[in-house]
């Protein structure tokens, strides 16, 4: 194991900096805002790569309405396609550098979002009037999780359009996506 | 030597200063709380992420879980300042064995629903024991991380109120309730406990064993209560 993380100290260098960005990001800056062009695109991209290609794209436009989207049933479908490519990427990462290097580094990940988000999501939700203590720790989960997802992609060496690494750029301009159901990613 | 009743460590350079009996007192508390909030997080709030029912469950227990290993972080800090070698402090390294809770392997989302109810309601009676500890960095992290447990264990009454409103949600947890509870009373030691005896001496902790356990039994027969639930009759002694 030590001689695949020697080699691939390069990959754990450029997570290590993924790690540090998280503190520069926009989290939750542009929630409730009209979307672009730009953003119905990447979803759609985002959608498609985890195999749901006729999904099309719906507009959450507030904290009440995310917290409904994220609270309703038949999400399954998206989850298994999401936890089978977290899987993979997973299976392929250990396999290159050992599971115990990638998943301290990716621990570092998690750390370094978990650290702002939550105060992002407050942030966010107290200008649209919204003091909800567990909703801002939903906005927070799914964050983590989704640098826990890109920064897993990464590692494994998956490219810039992989699902992980599109979502986690929707996440970065500012974006949550809320999941697919019923042929809608929900983008907030 | 300082005397056991009039004692305040106010950093800890100033623990290095105290008698041994003291600083391995201390050292002892840190140690379990730095294990514990890890072995949580790994055994019960990790898996747990995959059985939630909804997005909003999911994500609220990846932020549950992280908060968990915040802790840890935290407890870990702190023991490394004081000179406790890291393998103490981490479960799989340590010789020191899990309490039993920790060995139940998590397979619902009611089990985890009950955990957060009633599991962390014990950790919140721990926590509340070192709100006025003698040994201040540790009291410090006390308060620190109180606003948390006490979120965790809201979570559990919130989803608990969910899944009680229809009979077979609340059938459910009730059975998942009867199956974790009786680990749980042990989670405050055995009684005459000799630790205990000497965390209320030097004032590091303000409560027996005994006591503890007795306003646990009581406070989450409360909590059950409000759900129209009951716990299932265990030993009271550990």
């Amino acid at each position: 194991m030590t001689g695949g993380v020697a080699a691939g100290s390069g990959a754990f260098d450029a997570l290590a900096d993924f790690a540090r960005q998280q503190s520069e990001l926009a989290w939750f800056a542009a929630v409730g805002e009209a979307l672009t062009d730009g953003e119905r695109a990447e979803g759609l991209d985002y959608a498609k790569a985890l195999g749901f290609t006729d999904a099309a794209i719906g507009m959450v436009a507030d904290w009440p309405a995310a917290e409904r989207a994220t609270r309703g049933a038949g999400y399954e479908a998206w989850w298994s396609a999401e936890n089978a490519e977290r899987t993979a990427l997973l299976e392929t990462a250990t396999r290159m550098f050992g599971r115990h290097p990638v998943m301290t580094a990716l621990t570092h990940v998690t750390e370094a979002v978990s650290t702002v988000v939550l105060g992002a999501a407050s942030v966010a939700a107290a200008r649209s009037g919204v003091a909800d203590v567990a909703l801002a720790r939903v906005a927070a989960g799914a964050a983590t999780e989704a640098a826990y997802h890109a920064g897993l992609a990464r590692i494994a060496g998956a490219g810039a359009h992989h699902p992980f690494a599109v979502k986690f750029r929707l996440f970065a301009g500012g974006r949550w996506p809320l999941g697919i159901t019923g042929g809608i990613l929900h983008l907030f | 030597m300082s005397e056991p009743s009039k004692v305040q460590v106010k950093t800890v350079a100033e623990l290095a200063e105290q008698p041994e009996e003291y600083r391995i007192a201390v050292g002892k508390l840190v140690i379990s709380h730095a294990i514990n909030e890890l072995y949580g997080a790994q055994v019960f709030d990790e898996p747990a992420v995959a059985l939630a029912p909804t997005p909003y469950a999911k994500w609220l227990t990846c932020r549950v879980a992280m908060e968990e290993y915040g802790h840890h972080c935290h407890f870990f800090k702190l023991g490394r300042e004081m000179g406790i070698p890291e393998e103490k402090m981490i479960p799989g390294k340590t010789e020191k064995r899990p309490l039993s809770i920790f060995e139940h392997k998590l397979e619902t989302w009611e089990e985890f629903v009950t955990i957060k109810l009633l599991g962390d309601l014990a950790e919140i009676l721990q926590v509340e024991d070192l709100l006025h500890c003698t040994f201040h960095p540790l009291r410090n992290l006390a308060r620190q991380t109180m606003p948390e447990e006490r979120f965790h264990a809201q979570f559990g009454i919130d989803f608990g109120q969910e899944l009680v409103k229809t009979p077979e949600g609340k059938a459910r947890l009730q059975e998942a309730v009867n199956r974790i509870f009786p680990s749980l009373p042990a989670f405050f030691g055995a009684a005459k406990s000799r630790n205990n005896e000497i965390f209320r001496k030097w004032g590091i902790k303000l409560r027996t064993n005994e006591e503890m356990r007795a306003d646990y039994l009581k406070r989450a027969a409360e909590v059950v209560a409000k759900l129209g639930l009951t716990l299932p009759k265990v030993a009271q002694a550990a």
